[in-house]
């Protein structure tokens, strides 16, 4: 694998990661204003990462 | 030990709904301790973890079963002592019981958990339960033990008396459940028992009692009192006001030892792995962006973190020995002479205690507290107890900087690790204290706890309720942690500093990178700590999760290394200062470091919950913020005092 498709590939994966983890901190925040909003919801409340 | 309740609690939480909407819906109610969730496991064939101690149940569970061609939907709802909620989680078992909780239909029939060997005060709240008028099955658990005791129990008397089906089971052998699963098909074709005593009043509450007491006297047939069993015997030392606090420390300082003695194969086992895959990745491609990704990112984040799984597996393995033996109620009722003077009482021990797996079931085992000043303050210093989280981090500093030598018979990595989790305890305490003399004053409760029997917990549900923990942990590796190592690499490594002719060091690249601008920045701040902008990224980064500390301390020395084979501890070991040339760790900045770690409250999940459980809406976010801020700012303080104390002692050690 030369060494400009290994910098293409880490971009990709990079890029991937990013998206992976901000689409963890919306669901967080999303969480944390439904239980802001006084929701009494099952559970730990969705979105939760303590698991 | 958490958890107490723990964080399996929780785990419990999220049982499939698997029936249809049809179904017959059946509500499982009774006191706390009454077996409730062993019989719900033993009706639905599921493996939900169970603890002998109240408030493990905090939310509903639900489960499902076929019996004949009757489907059902079974419901789990936390123990209550009458129809008269006294704390949060009995107002939730009543709504869900009487269809008043929000998104959830009124139960068809009502099962009824009643303990054999505690009839009197069990039939209190199953004929207030009667009285309601609705389809209603007692079932009259741990028979087994009843007759252990010399209890015979005159059944069909019993049910001439109350009206209602009774059914005699032994849920932890499964017997009788196939005939309880018979009666609760059939509990909706009977007419509904009348109501001998209306619900409301004090007067009504007398009258029940005594009718109670005249059920008792001819359904239940006693031997006369055994002089002291062994139980008792245990008691007399485990319930000791010095002895039983002395044991309870010796526990704790067993689990530490256990944690670092035990785990240590297992940890040397996954970090010769980790190693292994990074000479295979190393040999397998050439030089170039992919393979420092997976190596210097992937691996040596993920892998740093990985290297902690057996001791938390032995952590939890501990915590669900000690729940389910029947240890924790004791320790509790031990802590509550302790806890009385500083305001809470031993009910408040057992969220305090879920803290040392995870604040989330810590924090919401408190709705057990019945009083609302003493459990707010209660959940204000949850996040004190030295969480699971915290133990990778505890256990990195601990291995680089504490010698592994023996004081006495026990190491001196273990003591170490006990100080961290009593300098925790010990500050919720004082903090829990304060509260309660300040922001929120009231009187404090009396403590009623059931001590149940000492029983053999099953091996295979600690092992399933610690490969629960195991599997949650893994998951955050694989997804949270995984996710942020690459982040961390991409950013240790772009943009590329100008070769210009003359190589670029390792050193130099992280240096120029991104995050070692980021690093600098924020260098002034952490200064006065005695850290350098390495641990000053690595503690922002962990504002994430705890755990990520050491990830990114892996990626980092990963990165500013030529020779990618060293271990974390070695390199952490090893680390110079660039402009002194002394060693940059310590064993002072090491203990600042975990001294910060204990009090700082880094946790998003936690925040959401205090927010919740709080009042949620302003209110809620109002003491979440507080809380927030007053850990951040123990934290900081704590790790200064700790840092300049040992410069003036002479404890800076670096040469």
């Amino acid at each position: 694998m030369t060494a400009e498709l290994q910098g293409v590939v880490a971009l990709t994966v990079v890029a991937a990661a990013a998206l992976y983890v901000a689409r963890r901190a919306w669901s967080s925040w999303r969480a944390a204003r439904i239980a802001a909003s006084g929701a009494r919801t099952a559970g730990c409340g969705s979105g939760c990462d303590c698991r | 030990m958490t958890a107490t309740t723990s964080a399996a609690t929780h785990l419990r939480l999220d049982v499939a709904r698997v029936a249809a909407p049809q179904a017959l819906r059946v509500a499982l109610v009774g006191n706390p301790n009454a077996g409730k969730s062993t019989l719900f496991n033993a009706l639905t064939g599921m493996q939900a973890h169970v603890a002998n101690f109240p408030g493990v149940t905090v939310e509903h569970a639900e489960g499902a079963y076929v019996h004949g061609e009757t489907a059902v939907t079974l419901i789990d709802l936390p123990g209550t002592y009458s129809t008269a909620p006294q704390s949060p989680d009995e107002e939730i078992a009543l709504d869900v019981l009487t269809g008043r909780h929000r998104g959830v239909r009124a139960a068809d029939v009502i099962v009824v958990v009643v303990d054999a060997t505690n009839l009197e005060r069990n039939l209190f709240f199953a004929t207030q339960v009667v009285d309601l008028g609705r389809p209603t099955v007692i079932a009259l658990n741990r028979m087994d033990r009843a007759a252990a005791e010399g209890t015979r129990i005159d059944v069909p008397e019993l049910i001439h008396e109350l009206g209602v089906v009774v059914v005699p089971v032994t849920a932890t052998k499964g017997q009788g459940v196939d005939r309880l699963r018979h009666a609760i098909a059939r509990a909706t074709a009977l007419p509904p028992a009348p109501s001998r005593i209306g619900l409301g009043d004090e007067t009504n509450v007398e009258r029940r009692y005594a009718w109670i007491s005249g059920i008792v006297e001819r359904c239940v047939a006693r031997q006369p009192a055994k002089p002291r069993t062994a139980s008792d015997r245990v008691d007399a030392w485990l319930l000791h006001r010095v002895w039983g606090l002395a044991a309870f420390l010796l526990v704790l300082l067993l689990v530490f030892q256990a944690m670092f003695t035990g785990a240590r194969p297992l940890t040397d086992g996954i970090e010769s792995l980790v190693g292994l895959a990074s000479t295979l990745v190393t040999t397998a491609l050439p030089p170039g962006d992919l393979r420092s990704l997976l190596v210097d990112g992937v691996l040596a984040g993920v892998g740093s973190v990985l290297v902690f799984l057996p001791q938390i597996a032995i952590l939890f393995l501990f915590i669900g020995l000690l729940e389910d033996s029947g240890y924790m109620a004791r320790a509790a009722f031990v802590m509550d002479r302790y806890l009385r003077p500083l305001g809470l009482q031993g009910r408040s021990f057992i969220p305090l205690v879920s803290g040392y797996a995870c604040a989330v079931p810590g924090i919401m085992a408190t709705r057990t507290i019945q009083q609302r000043e003493e459990r707010l303050a209660t959940i204000m210093v949850v996040p004190l107890m030295s969480c699971s989280a915290r133990l990778p981090v505890y256990a990195l500093l601990i291995a680089a900087f504490v010698p592994a030598v023996t004081v006495g018979f026990v190491g001196l990595q273990s003591l170490t690790m006990l100080g961290m989790y009593l300098l925790g305890t010990g500050a919720a305490l004082a903090v829990a204290a304060l509260f309660r003399r300040t922001l929120l004053r009231s009187d404090t409760r009396a403590l009623i706890i059931e001590l149940p029997p000492y029983s053999v917990p099953s091996a295979r549900v600690l092992v399933t309720s610690a490969s629960q923990r195991v599997r949650i942990f893994l998951r955050r590796a694989g997804t949270v942690i995984f996710s942020i190592s690459i982040l961390l690499w991409a950013l240790a490594h772009y943009p590329r500093p100008r070769a210009e002719g003359m190589p670029v060091t390792a050193e130099q690249q992280l240096s120029q990178s991104a995050l070692g601008r980021i690093g600098h920045a924020i260098e002034p701040a952490v200064r006065p700590l005695g850290y350098d902008w390495k641990i000053g990224v690595s503690l922002v980064a962990s504002f994430a999760a705890r755990e990520v500390f050491v990830s990114t301390m892996g990626t980092i020395y990963s990165a500013s290394s030529d020779d990618g084979t060293t271990a974390l501890v070695q390199r952490l070991r090893a680390e110079r200062d660039p402009h002194t040339n002394r060693l940059a760790y310590t064993p002072l900045i090491a203990i600042g470091l975990m001294v910060f770690y204990v009090f700082a409250l880094m946790c998003t999940s936690t925040v959401a919950i205090t927010v919740r459980e709080t009042g949620g809406g302003w209110r809620g976010a109002r003491w979440a913020a507080l809380q927030f801020g007053y850990l951040l700012a123990l934290a900081y303080g704590a790790a200064f005092v700790v840092y300049r104390a040992g410069l003036a002692l002479g404890f800076g050690g670096g040469a």
